[in-house]
Order: C-alpha cells, then sequence, then structure tokens
C-alpha cells in the first residue's frame, strides 16, 4: 500500500501511527526516494473524492509531511508549486479549510514567504472564506486563525501595504471576524485587531472596528469546568478593553457606548465600564480626552455623589484623576475648562455643608487635585475663597465642620503631590514651590480658621475639633508652607490639649498628641524648643501624694521619642527626672511611670543607631548607672521589683542588638552580678527566708542572660548558673518575682547555652531528671515548677532524649490524686508565649516544636483518659486544654476525631477552679466551627447544650459566658440547616435568660447570638416559599 | 412627600453620637504604658487555686444594669430605609429621647423603655417602618421583663397619632410582621446590627498572628513593654 493509504487508514484510529507514516514519507521526500511531483499525484485522487473525510485526510496528510519535512528539502520552486496547490484547495474546496490553513502553517515554516505570497494568501482567504464563522467546527476556525495570527505577527509590513493599496481591504478584513463565539478564538481575534487598531490609519473604518470589538462588551462569559484551554474572564476582558483603549479613533464610539453602559443595573458591568473608561483615558491623546472630559464628568460625579458603591466611586474618583492627569499634559486651556463645571459644582455642594454631597465633593477635590501640582493650584485657587468665605459668614459649628472636612481633603491632596514631585525633581523644588505657593495665599486664613476651632470650639463639639486638629497636622506638614512662628503657634495650641483637655476628652487628647509627633517629624527643633519646656513643667520632681496628672504628659512625652532628632534630649531629659525623683524620694508610683516611659521610648521609639545596632553610649550613659543605682541604694523606688524588672528591659534592648564583641565586654561587667546572685541562690538552708538574701539582681541578671549571644556564656559558667537556679528554685523560699526570674533563666539557660549532647549530662548530674526531680516521695510544688520551666527550655529546641523523660513522667503523674491538679496546670505553661524566649534572644526555636509537643502529650492522653479513675480525669482534660490552646489550627485538624469528644468533656468542668479551662475550650470549639463544621455535625446537640450551660450566670465567670454566646452564635450560619433547625426553639428560649445577664459585655454577645438563631426561622421561611 | 430635606439630612459624625466610654470616665483608665497584655499562664503563678478564682469572681459579678445608654447602642446602628446610614447618625434616635421606667410597684417585675423616635422630615412616609424596626429589635434584644414603648416624638411627625396607635397595637405588630415585604425591609434594617460587630475571624488563628508578631525585632520590643508592670507575670500580693 501507498504511504497516503496506509494514512487514510490509520488517521482516525491511531494518531501517532498516523503521523508515523507521515513522517515516513517525508523522510523518503528528503533521500530523493520520492519525487514531489508523485507525492501530489498520489494525493491527487483522493482529492477528488466524493466524500469530504476522505478529501479533508489527505490535506492534512500533506500538512503533517509538510510538518515533518526538515528546511530546504523543498527547493523554491517546489515551495511556490505547493503553495499554489494548497492556495487552490482553500479556494475550491470550503470543506478541507482547517487542513489547508495547517497545511499552510506548516509550509510556511519550511521558509520565509515574499511579499506577493502573503498577500496571495491573505486575499485568498478573505476572497474564498468570508465571513469566517460560516465554518461550524471551532478548530478549523481556529486553524485558520493561527494563519492570520502569524501573517500579522511576520509580515506586518506585508499586509498593512496590502491595507494602503486598497480601500476596501479593510472593511473585508474586519468583517471576516464578525460573529465569532469561542473564547479562545476571540482571544486570537482581539489580539489581530490590536494590530490595524493601534499602527495603521484606520479613520475611515473606525466605526467599524470599534463595532468588531465592543460588540462584545461586557463580556458575562464563565469557563466551564472542564475547559481545556483555560480561558478566563479576566483574560478576554483585558484584551477586549486594551483594543477599546488602542486609538484615539474610538473615542467618539467608545465614551457614548460606555457611557451608556454605565446605566446598567448590573454593577459588574458598571465595574468593567469604568475599567474600560480608565484604560481610554490613559490610551487615547489627551486632544482627544478634553473633548469628553466634562461629558465624563457630568456621567461619573453620580457615582460618588450618590454613592451605591464604594468601589464604583473609587474607580469613578480614579478617572476623573486620570483625566486631570492628562490634561495636565495638554493645552492649559482645555484643563481649565474641564476644571471650570467641576469647581462650580463642587462650589454649590460645598454652600450645602455638611451633606453627604459636600463630604464627596470634598473625595472629588482631593482626587482631582492628586494628579499634578497645576491642577492643584487650580482647585485650591476656584474653591477655598468660596470656602473661607463660607467660613466666615456661618456661626453654624455643623457647617463649619462641613467645610473643614472640605478644606482638609485638599490641604491632604497638596502634601501628597508635594512629596511626589519632590522625588521627581532632585533638585530645586519648582513645582512644589509652586503648590505651597498656591496654597500660601491661604495659609494665613486656613491656619486662623483651624486654630480657633481647635482653641475656641465647644469642648462638646468632638469631631468638629478632631477634624480641625488634624487641618492643623496637615498644614505644618505641608513642605514650605508655613513659617516656624505658625508652626509654634500650632505646637502651642496642641501642648495646650494635652496639657488640660479633660479626661474623658480622651480622643482629642490622643490625637493631638498624634499631631504633635507628625509634626516632629518635620520640625524636631520647634517641637524641642516649644513643646518640651511646657510638658516638662508638668512633670514635677516630687509629685503631690496621689496625683496622676502626670501620666498623660508622660505618656505624650515618650511618643515624642519616635522621632529620632529628639530621642536623645527626651531619654535624657526622663533620665533627670528619674535621679531627681529618686533623690528627693517622690512616690515610687511617679518613679515606675518614669521608668516605664523610658522603656517605652526604647522599644517603641527611634534611637540612634551605630554600627548596625542601637548605640552602646545609651548602656554606658544611661541604663548602666541607673542600675547601679538601683542595685545599690536599697529602700529606692529602683530597688522595688517593678523597678529592677523596668531596669532589666532596658539593659535587654540595648544589649541584646550589639555584636558579639561589645557583647563580651559587657559580659565581663556582669561577673561580678552573676557570682553574687549564685553565692545567694546556692544557700540551701531551707530555713533561710526571703528577706535574709538579697536576691534583687537575679532580676536584672536575668534580661542579661536572655540578651546574651549562644556562643557568648562559656558551657562551664552556664552549669554553674544552672546548678544555682536550680538550687534556689527547689530549696529557697524566693519571693514571687524573683522566684520567676530563676525560673525563666532556667528555660534560658537549657536552651541557649548547653550543647545537645551534654544535656543529658548535666542535667542528671543536677538530679534535675524525672526519676530525682519528679518522683512521688519529694514531689513538691517547687519541684513541678522547676520540672516545667527545664521542660519548657527543652521543648523550644526540640531535644527528643531529655523530652521522652519529662513529658511522660508529668503525663504519669495526672493520675495522682494530691499532685495531679498542680501538674495539670503546669501543661498550660509549657507553650505559653514567654517575651524573652525568643530568636531576637538568640534562643534556639524549633520549628517544629509545638507540633513535637502535640505528638508527645495529646495521643496519650487520649488514650489515659479513656481508662483512668473518675476522680482524676478532669487532670487529663486540664492538661489536655493547656497544651492545644496555644497549638496553631493545623496541628490540632487531623486528629479533630479524637478530640472533639474531649473537648465537649471539658465543658462539664463544672468546678469554679476549671473557668480557664472552660474559655480555652470554647476558644478552640470556635475555631473548629470556623474551618470545620463538617466534624461538628454529629455532636451538634451535645454541643448546643452544654454551650447554653455555659451560658448560666452563677456557674460561669464572665468571660466563659461570652465566649460561649459567641460560639453558639456562629452555631447556626456553620452547621447544617437541618441539623440546627430542630434546637432553634429551644436555644432562643434559654437564650433570652442570657439577655438579662448581670454584664454588659455578656448581654451585648447574647443579643448577637440570639439574632443570629432568630434568623433561622427565615431561612426556612423563604425556603418553603 | 417635600423631598429636598429629606435627600440630605443632617449627618452626626460617628464621634459626636453619645457612647458609653466618653460619657462614664469611671472605669480605670487604660495607660499607653500597659497596652495589651495577654495574661499568659506563667511558672510563678501558683499552678492551682480553686480559692483564688473563686474570689475574683464574686468581684466580676457586680451587677451593670441595662441603662438608655445600652438601649442607645442596639438601637442606633439600625439602618435608615432610605439612607445607607444608621438612624443613631441620622438623629432619629437620640440618647435623651429613651426613658427607662423602674416598675410601677414592689411586686411588678415589669419596667418600661420609652423610645422616641424623631423621623428626618415631618412628612417621612416610612416613619411606621422606622418605629417597627426600633420595637422589632428592642423585643428581641431586651429580656422579657421589658415592655416595649416606640412613639414618634410629639411635634416631629405630621402621621404621628396614626403612627403610634399603630406602634402600640400589640395584634397590629404582630399582623405587620406577617407582611412578607415588611419583614424583609425591617431584616435589611436590621442586618447592620450585628454584621459590624459580628467577627468571622478564627480565634485560634488571630492569636498564631499575634504571637508571630513576636518574630519581628522592633515588635518583640513593643511586646516587652507590655508586661512592665509585671501584672501578669507576679501575684496580687506583689
Amino acid at each position: 500500500m501507498s504511504d497516503i493509504q496506509l494514512y487514510l487508514f490509520e488517521a482516525d484510529k491511531d494518531e501517532p501511527e498516523a503521523l508515523r507514516i507521515a513522517a515516513q514519507t517525508a523522510d523518503r521526500l528528503q533521500r530523493k526516494e520520492l519525487r514531489l511531483v508523485a507525492l501530489i499525484e498520489s494525493i491527487g485522487e483522493y482529492l477528488n473524492s466524493d466524500e469530504t473525510p476522505i478529501r479533508t485526510k489527505s490535506i492534512r496528510y500533506l500538512g503533517d509531511v509538510l510538518s515533518a519535512t526538515p528546511p530546504k528539502v523543498l527547493t523554491t520552486q517546489q515551495r511556490g508549486l505547493l503553495l499554489d496547490f494548497i492556495l487552490s484547495r482553500v479556494a475550491d474546496d470550503n470543506e478541507t479549510i482547517g487542513p489547508s490553513a495547517r497545511a499552510l502553517l506548516a509550509l510556511e515554516r519550511l521558509s520565509r514567504w515574499d511579499k506577493d505570497a502573503v498577500g496571495r494568501v491573505m486575499t485568498t482567504f478573505l476572497d474564498n472564506t468570508n465571513p469566517l464563522k460560516q465554518f461550524k467546527q471551532q478548530s478549523e476556525r481556529f486553524s485558520i486563525l493561527q494563519l492570520i495570527d502569524l501573517l500579522l505577527s511576520k509580515y506586518r509590513d506585508f499586509i498593512r501595504a496590502l491595507h494602503e493599496s486598497s480601500n476596501d481591504f479593510l472593511p473585508a478584513f474586519i468583517s471576516y471576524f464578525d460573529g465569532e463565539k469561542d473564547p479562545r478564538n476571540l482571544m486570537i481575534i482581539f489580539s489581530i485587531l490590536q494590530v490595524p487598531m493601534i499602527e495603521w490609519d484606520v479613520s475611515s473604518n473606525a466605526q467599524d472596528l470599534f463595532d468588531a470589538v465592543f460588540n462584545y462588551f461586557p463580556i458575562t462569559f464563565k469557563p466551564p469546568p472542564d475547559d481545556p484551554y483555560g480561558i478566563t474572564a479576566q483574560q478576554l476582558k483585558d484584551r477586549l478593553r486594551e483594543c477599546v483603549a488602542a486609538t484615539s479613533d474610538f473615542a467618539p464610539y467608545a465614551f457614548p457606548a460606555l457611557l451608556d453602559k454605565l446605566d446598567s443595573s448590573s454593577i459588574n458591568t458598571k465595574r468593567d465600564v469604568l475599567h474600560a473608561i480608565i484604560s481610554c483615558i490613559e490610551g487615547y491623546e489627551a486632544r482627544t480626552i478634553s473633548m469628553y472630559s466634562v461629558t465624563l464628568w457630568d456621567a461619573l460625579k453620580f457615582e460618588i455623589l450618590n454613592l451605591q458603591e464604594e468601589d464604583l466611586a473609587e474607580q469613578a474618583l480614579e478617572v476623573l484623576s486620570a483625566i486631570a492627569r492628562q490634561l495636565a499634559t495638554n493645552t492649559s486651556g482645555s484643563l481649565n475648562a474641564y476644571l471650570k463645571p467641576i469647581i462650580k459644582e463642587s462650589n454649590e455642594h460645598i454652600e450645602d455643608a455638611p451633606t453627604k454631597q459636600s463630604q464627596a465633593a470634598g473625595r472629588i477635590l482631593k482626587s482631582i487635585s492628586k494628579s499634578s501640582p497645576q491642577v492643584c493650584d487650580l482647585i485650591i485657587k476656584g474653591i477655598l475663597p468660596n470656602l473661607f468665605m463660607l467660613f466666615q459668614a456661618s456661626e453654624s459649628i455643623a457647617k463649619r465642620r462641613g467645610l473643614i472636612e472640605v478644606l482638609n481633603e485638599i490641604v491632604e491632596s497638596s502634601i501628597y503631590d508635594v512629596s511626589q514631585s519632590r522625588e521627581n525633581t532632585t533638585n530645586g523644588n519648582h513645582e512644589s514651590a509652586l503648590s505651597a505657593g498656591a496654597l500660601r495665599a491661604f495659609s494665613g486664613e486656613a491656619l486662623d480658621a483651624l486654630w480657633r476651632a481647635v482653641v475656641n470650639g465647644p469642648r462638646s463639639e468632638v469631631s468638629f475639633r478632631l477634624l480641625a486638629i488634624k487641618g492643623l497636622e496637615q498644614l505644618a506638614r505641608v513642605p514650605h508652607l508655613l513659617s516656624d512662628q505658625e508652626v509654634v503657634r500650632i505646637v502651642d495650641a496642641l501642648v495646650d490639649i494635652i496639657l488640660q483637655e479633660e479626661e474623658n476628652q480622651a480622643d482629642i487628647r490622643v490625637a493631638a498628641t498624634k499631631a504633635i509627633v507628625d509634626i516632629a517629624r518635620h520640625y524636631p527643633e520647634i517641637i524641642a524648643n516649644h513643646a518640651f519646656p511646657s510638658l516638662m513643667v508638668r512633670l514635677p520632681d516630687v509629685p503631690e501624694e496621689g496625683s496622676t496628672s502626670y501620666e498623660v504628659v508622660l505618656e505624650a512625652f515618650a511618643q515624642l521619642s519616635a522621632e529620632n532628632k529628639i530621642f536623645d534630649t527626651v531619654v535624657v531629659r526622663l533620665k533627670n527626672k528619674i535621679n531627681a525623683a529618686v533623690h528627693l524620694e517622690a512616690p515610687h508610683a511617679y518613679v515606675l511611670a518614669l521608668l516605664k516611659a523610658l522603656v517605652y521610648a526604647f522599644s517603641n521609639g527611634t534611637p540612634s543607631v551605630e554600627d548596625e545596632a542601637i548605640r552602646l553610649s545609651y548602656y554606658d550613659d544611661l541604663v548602666q548607672p541607673l542600675l547601679t543605682r538601683a542595685l545599690e541604694v536599697k529602700n529606692c523606688a529602683l530597688h522595688t521589683e517593678m523597678g529592677l524588672d523596668a531596669i532589666g528591659r532596658l539593659c535587654n534592648i540595648i544589649v541584646q542588638a550589639q555584636g558579639f564583641h561589645r557583647q563580651s565586654q559587657i559580659y565581663a561587667t556582669v561577673q561580678r552580678m552573676m557570682k553574687d546572685v549564685q553565692d545567694s541562690l546556692r544557700v540551701s538552708d531551707s530555713k533561710t527566708s526571703a528577706s535574709d538574701v538579697d536576691t534583687s539582681a537575679t532580676i536584672p541578671l536575668l534580661y542579661f542572660i536572655a540578651a546574651f549571644r549562644r556562643e557568648l556564656v562559656p558551657v562551664a559558667d552556664a552549669h554553674n548558673l544552672l546548678a544555682a537556679d536550680c538550687n534556689g528554685a527547689l530549696h529557697q523560699q524566693l519571693a514571687s518575682a524573683a522566684q520567676l526570674a530563676v525560673l525563666r533563666r532556667v528555660s534560658l539557660v537549657v536552651n541557649k547555652f548547653l550543647p545537645p549532647a551534654s544535656l543529658q549530662a548535666v542535667l542528671e548530674s543536677l538530679e534535675v531528671l524525672p526519676p530525682s526531680l519528679l518522683s512521688i516521695s519529694s514531689l513538691s510544688l517547687s519541684s513541678i515548677r522547676l520540672g516545667f520551666a527545664l521542660t519548657k527550655g527543652l521543648l523550644l529546641r526540640n531535644h527528643h532524649a531529655t523530652l521522652a523523660q519529662y513529658l511522660p513522667a508529668f503525663i504519669q503523674l495526672l493520675s495522682e490524686p494530691e499532685h495531679g491538679q498542680t501538674v495539670a496546670r503546669g501543661f498550660a505553661t509549657l507553650l505559653a508565649p514567654d517575651d524573652l524566649l525568643s530568636k531576637e534572644n538568640y534562643c534556639v526555636i524549633a520549628g517544629l516544636h509545638k507540633q513535637k509537643a502535640f505528638n508527645m502529650v495529646v495521643p496519650a492522653i487520649t488514650t489515659a483518659v479513656r481508662t483512668c479513675e473518675v476522680n482524676v480525669k478532669p487532670n487529663y482534660l486540664i492538661a489536655l486544654s493547656g497544651i492545644i490552646r496555644w497549638l496553631p489550627y493545623s496541628i490540632i485538624e487531623p486528629e479533630l476525631v479524637s478530640l472533639i469528644p474531649l473537648l465537649l468533656q471539658c465543658l462539664d468542668l463544672a468546678d469554679f477552679a476549671y473557668q480557664d479551662i472552660k474559655a480555652a475550650t470554647i476558644t478552640v470549639l470556635t475555631a473548629v466551627l470556623m474551618h470545620n463544621p463538617d466534624k461538628i455535625d454529629e455532636h451538634a446537640s451535645s454541643l448546643i447544650n452544654r454551650l447554653l450551660n455555659c451560658t448560666a450566670v452563677r456557674l460561669n465567670t464572665p468571660k466563659v459566658r461570652a465566649a460561649a454566646l459567641q460560639c453558639l452564635g456562629l452555631i447556626p450560619k456553620q452547621l447544617k440547616q437541618e441539623t440546627v433547625i430542630p434546637f432553634r426553639r429551644q436555644a432562643t428560649k434559654r437564650l433570652a435568660a442570657a439577655l438579662d445577664d448581670r454584664k454588659r459585655d455578656v448581654r451585648v454577645e447574647a443579643v448577637k447570638c440570639r439574632s443570629a438563631w432568630m434568623s433561622l426561622d427565615e431561612v426556612e421561611d423563604e425556603d418553603a416559599e | 412627600m417635600d423631598n429636598k430635606d429629606n435627600v440630605n439630612p443632617t449627618i452626626i459624625n460617628p464621634s459626636d453620637l453619645p457612647s458609653r466610654r466618653r460619657s462614664a470616665p469611671t472605669t480605670k483608665r487604660v495607660g499607653l504604658f500597659d497596652s495589651l497584655a495577654p495574661a499568659y499562664p506563667s511558672l510563678a503563678e501558683p499552678l492551682s487555686s480553686p480559692e483564688a478564682s473563686e474570689a475574683s469572681l464574686s468581684d466580676d459579678e457586680e451587677a451593670e444594669e441595662i441603662d438608655e445608654q445600652e438601649v442607645y447602642d442596639l438601637i442606633s446602628t439600625i439602618s435608615d430605609p432610605e439612607h445607607p446610614l444608621s438612624l443613631g447618625s441620622l438623629g432619629v434616635v437620640k440618647l435623651e429621647d429613651i426613658a427607662i421606667l423602674p416598675p410601677t410597684s414592689a411586686r411588678s417585675r415589669i419596667s418600661t423603655v420609652t423610645v422616641l423616635v424623631t423621623p428626618t422630615t415631618s412628612a417621612c412616609s416610612l416613619t411606621t417602618v422606622i418605629g417597627l424596626g426600633v420595637k422589632v429589635r428592642l423585643v428581641n434584644a431586651l429580656p422579657p421583663r421589658f415592655r416595649i414603648d416606640v412613639r414618634i416624638k410629639p411635634g416631629t411627625s405630621s402621621t404621628a397619632g396614626e403612627v403610634n396607635k399603630q406602634l402600640g397595637d400589640k395584634e397590629r405588630v404582630a399582623a405587620a410582621m406577617e407582611n412578607k415585604s415588611l419583614v424583609n425591609v425591617v431584616n435589611q434594617m436590621l442586618a447592620t446590627c450585628e454584621s459590624t460587630v459580628m467577627s468571622h475571624a478564627c480565634p485560634i488563628c488571630t492569636l498564631v498572628t499575634q504571637l508571630t508578631w513576636s518574630n519581628d525585632v522592633s515588635s518583640c520590643a513593643a511586646q516587652l513593654i507590655r508586661s512592665v508592670d509585671g501584672s501578669e507575670f507576679l501575684p496580687d500580693s506583689y
């Protein structure tokens, strides 16, 4: 059999085999065993068949052979012959059009076509296959589109020449694609049509060309679930939008058509329209846009003035701003023509202020002003005279508030605009000077109006004064606008507010403080010279007994540390204040408040940096003297536990950030302190009471140990420290702050400073491994605490060998009637966050330590709880709750099936001591309801009943009651309707009691929860309808 | 209907609305320096002490009576059927127009809540619907021991008499709530009461984000301050 016969035989059944046959033919062509003429002749007889499938397959064969033929096998003459041959098929036989197009693609790959060939291919298709939609098969059209797409991408000039040589070409070309519906083909058509749109002169056919694409607007296509081509509606929308915005010639058709569609009732259509308009504005020439700018304003303003959907309003604002941006590049006449009606209408709305429209006008003016400094100037000149006239003419606070609102929007846009132009222009601020210039004419008036509103406004008019404060802050932030005297005036007014405002106007004071902090960024000297003295006057060396009026001043003062240029002044003044207060024996609360302010400054402010770390001189000059004084002078506020704690934190913040070298210098200076602390902790006479041993240094030492790098502390030192700490924790009656410091240090040392290999040996030598530490005979609160402190440090670093001893021992102890509950409560401390055990403090924090805790504890507990005695069962539930309350949901999720029954049992813990367990459990159950409601479905009845029980006043704390109500309120939404509806009556009835809860916060939750349950009924009714 | 001033009603700024925080600053001020400090269990806490929690419970249980502000908070968030604004910000319900009357006799438990509604215009056609919405909200949200009396503020509506009759009549209110389209309007109005506050964030996930917060150097420092007064790490005696 000849190749063609074999191919025809296999074509439908076995495609790879058919392709192999075609490749074999190509091979014979290449080896000259087969001549091209013979090949064509062999196909010839089938091409005349009456049966379409045979003709189709014959052409396909030819195409496949050509695809498999390497370039240069066929001569120029032969290729010309083939082109003639295939084009004649195109002209004669529409039914084989798909394979013909593919054969042409294959032929083109063999060698580049000349101008004549391209012209012939293009015109043959346009003349003989127009319109494309006559071909019913999507794949046929796809092949043709691929061919045309190829022509337009590789032979763009030749096709363009066709267009330029004949007026008839483009109309035929446009109408050719008419009526295509397939998304994959449309993607190609949009891209093909973009070529003439962007590159050719299409003015005489603009409307047809526009309609050819706009007919598809808006795209409502939803891809079928098994779409093999994966074309999304968004891709179609994007490409269509590019077409619409391709040439200014479309403007006369595009804008009316788009604005017409803006009246659509569909929000999505409106979104697409606005998006398309933005593209048009960005794509068309400014000259064109200016012809439509007022029309667009008239249509788009409604989206903002009569706000329906916030995102539509934002898009409309974006359009208005884009128009201004474009026109600013054009003649000033066109910009003025656009802005004039906007300014006129805004002025009208401003006259009615305060209304929704006046607010909207402010928004419009702001977004348009932002487009360029020039626009901003015009807006300022057009609006502000009228605005201030209205302001002066009215006594109404409401009206003035509305006007300030608009003023703020405009001033804000000039701040934005200046910072932008500053980035753009490297030297000289031409533009910003210009912008401030237009505002400068009004700055005095604006400052007066706002200042009076802040200073003289009635105290009860909160929003009015808030707006005025914001206005003052913004004025001060416009560069080159205000003189220093004017800024001083603002700062004085704001400081007065901070000092004088009564407590119930906290909003105002917060706003004033924020404003001052912001102004400090721009005018640090003015703040330092004017705000500081006024504030410091209110910070006495010794406040009157019982007075707390210094608190607000101190808070404002501490916040000023946010600006680096005045940070040093802030902390030095605080330090001096502390020294004076300590010296004059001011009340402890005052000294502690000053210390807290210092800690706030270092943790939230912007201290100076040196070699990429906080400047060490803060430690040498400021913190270290404080520490020395705190440790040396007993009976002073610094020597209290809270004082030492605050100073410790300061040390931690600064030391932590230092490099190894500087840390080792500091380490040397604290050796003495370490030794003293260890000596005091080694005294193991249990009769020694807390007061006999000076443990004050133990708190600051904790913070140093936390701050040191892992490699800094030698193992021997760490071992000694751990030994002393363990001894102190076990055998001394420490005050609880010191005890906590010791325990936290234990966690830090086992986590950071002991190498993993030696941990087992060290702990054994100290006799703190479970067999000795946790043996029932010697078990005590102290030993349990120490055990958990050790475990906590080990758990963070995932030290399996020791964890495998501690954790099972603890679980074992849960069955102990005497100590079981103490141990159970300890589990909650294992994963509880501790701000010292952190990466910043160089702790080893294994990524999977929470997973590990879960795996080592939870399965063991779920097993043990099944067989345990009833009286110790709560211990297991408490321990379980203590672990899982700190776990990410993803860790709990796989075990939900076994956990949910236990969680529900936790809710049955009736004793008052278990309230925190209940609250934590409800949190976990709430999370399950959010993520895996299906897992709860089968437990619905028991969950609902238990949660309802948790809302009872006498048996539950307010926290539990509120949490239970929150959780319960999720049930109607999260569980299946048929599951919950049976409980509706019972739930709403019992929830009525919760509406009368003694606590307000609980009642708020009860109202929400009950509405959720009541709304169930309506859903039911709607279904019935 | 004269639409003019109804289209542009005066809007009260949220910060000017009455709120509990501003009217009753008696509770202890939360200072800047003791900003939110999650109370994590620590080892120094006594690991078990039922007595302690019982003691704190009685403190917690000091009763907070339902007052006018609370009633206001319940109804001020209802949306106006015409404007996408709340009744509070439109001044339709005002704190001073809410009164709670104690039981009339010692034996009765029934208190009365009176709410006077001020329509945005005297000719507002939706006055009845607004009144109905307020009534439905309070009936559902207040305990049954309250009798709810919603009326139109005298002199603010041309149809006050008719509307008051309608709202005061149990049968008529019940009949109105049988009307599907009316129920839908009322539900729409009440929808904004809870949606703003109902949290849809998973509590565990939120917790986790709070915790990972500390991975950042600067915010770690910020966390340090939270417990600078040591309250959550130290026992009460301290």
